[in-house]
């Protein structure tokens, strides 16, 4: 039970501290990929942990023949053989297994009900926009292009294979060519990269368990990931320059300082920087090494840090009890 | 896996129907219709009807009885109706989890806005 227990405090302690580490890395302008391969595995670390440290606390026998076992012998098995409320155990090992079993249903659920919702309402929106649009007679070299008459500047993609692009009409008018094929590029990398099922993944894991710290900040933070990927591979194939213009044209701002102070345009340059900024980065794009090596070595320590840090607290619960066995 | 490419078709023939709808003026019926799509497509006159019946359901379209026929007319202008469509797609608050990804969604709402109030009206809205 003590493994079970300090294996559910490590994932406590990850899960709450992940997401400032993670954001503290992508502000860093750490290779969004690199950064997205860290959630993703610090998810997964913090569901393996835990649904492994709820199930050694209902079945301790389960924990004895585990290396982490070995972190705990001696004087603190006297202490914990020797005690006296075995009635609270049970009862704790019960609630562990109503909270492992409560979890992996809500899960389960939630990930069929919200999956089948999403499909319905995708496939909606492909009628309206289909029925709306015009598709882009040019061969689709990535998901298709549809068309949207309206005056606005908007560009959105819709996942799934093949996936869809849709652009409006306003954009033809008010980008040039590099800016309208950066545009197409960053929507395209979302589609190719399936970024709409990773947002989607996200927001399950925050629907299902919203109690768990790591899980509630994931969706705001893939979805800046994504943009920030499909930016990269926009600065690929069109450059840098191309997809700040399309930016700033995009949010509405001023490409061109016309009647605005010049304090003024900076202050716009300045605020999207956010992605700006990225782009610079991505000037020199990560090789296909560097970002396996990234996503390995975060990837690995994200996924195991739980049990480390469950490791540490056990290491540190045998010392104070040894030490308490010696003096006393 | 019910018929993707079934629902694609369909799909697709909604969106000619409309296209002539939109293109022609004032209302039409269900055999000048058929007349307009006759050049690229052979299709019977029950899809079509089938098709329109399907549009007016969906709340594409409005008709009116005329003699024996149906006099079909959009509900509004292409335009409209993409204005109407985008602003609904584009509220993700209100639709969280189908997931559309934008284009220069990244600058935060509240950055927008305090970027717009530096740069003034004129700055303004696409």
């Amino acid at each position: 039970m003590t493994v079970g227990v300090m294996l559910l405090l490590g994932t406590a302690l990850v899960a709450a501290v992940a997401p400032h580490t993670l954001r503290t890395l992508a502000r860093r302008a750490l290779d969004p990929v690199v950064v997205l391969a860290g959630w993703a595995l610090a998810a997964v670390g913090v569901l393996g942990t835990g649904a492994a440290g709820l199930l050694f606390v209902t079945v301790p026998a389960l924990a004895s023949r585990t290396p982490l076992d070995e972190l705990v012998h001696g004087p603190w098995w006297q202490a914990v053989s020797g005690a006296p409320s075995h009635v609270a155990y049970r009862v704790v090992g019960w609630a562990a297994l109503g909270a492992l079993l409560a979890g992996l249903l809500r899960l389960a659920w939630v990930t069929v009900r919200d999956g089948r919702a999403r499909r319905v309402r995708v496939r909606t929106k492909l009628d309206v926009v289909r029925l709306l649009g015009t598709p882009d007679p040019a061969p689709a070299d990535g998901a298709p292009l549809l068309w949207l008459s309206s005056p606005s500047t908007h560009a959105f993609s819709l996942g799934g294979r093949p996936g869809l692009v849709v652009l409006t009409d306003g954009l033809r008018h008010r980008l040039p060519e590099e800016g309208l094929a950066a545009v197409v590029a960053h929507e395209r990398a979302h589609v190719r990269g399936r970024h709409h099922l990773l947002v989607a993944v996200a927001q399950g894991l925050a629907r299902a368990l919203p109690f768990v710290p790591l899980f509630a900040a994931a969706p705001a933070a893939v979805r800046e990931q994504v943009e920030l990927a499909a930016d990269i591979d926009a600065v690929r194939a069109c450059g840098p320059e191309a997809v700040r213009a399309a930016l700033l044209t995009m949010t509405g701002l001023p490409v061109t300082g016309a009647g605005i102070p010049a304090d003024a345009l900076a202050m716009a340059r300045d605020a999207v920087d956010l992605r700006v900024r990225y782009l610079a980065a991505a000037a020199e794009p990560p090789t296909a090494a560097s970002r396996l090596t990234g996503c390995g070595v975060l990837g690995a320590a994200s996924a195991s840090v739980p049990v480390l840090t469950a490791s540490g607290l056990l290491i540190v619960l045998s010392a104070v009890t040894t030490a308490a066995a010696l003096l006393g | 896996m019910r018929g993707l490419g079934g629902i694609r078709g369909l799909g697709e023939l909604e969106a000619a129907v409309m296209d002539v709808l939109w293109q022609g003026a004032g209302e039409l019926r269900v055999r000048e219709v058929l007349a307009a799509l006759a050049p690229q497509r052979t299709l019977a006159y029950t899809t079509v009807m089938t098709v329109l019946d399907n549009l007016h359901r969906k709340g594409w379209v409005t008709r009116e009885l005329d003699g024996r026929a149906y006099l079909y007319r959009p509900v509004a202008s292409r335009e409209v109706v993409t204005a109407r469509a985008l602003r609904d797609l584009l509220d993700e608050s209100r639709d969280v989890d189908a997931v559309l990804l934008h284009f220069a969604r990244t600058v935060s709402e509240h950055e927008s806005a305090v970027l717009r109030d530096a740069l003034g009206p004129e700055a303004g809205h696409p």
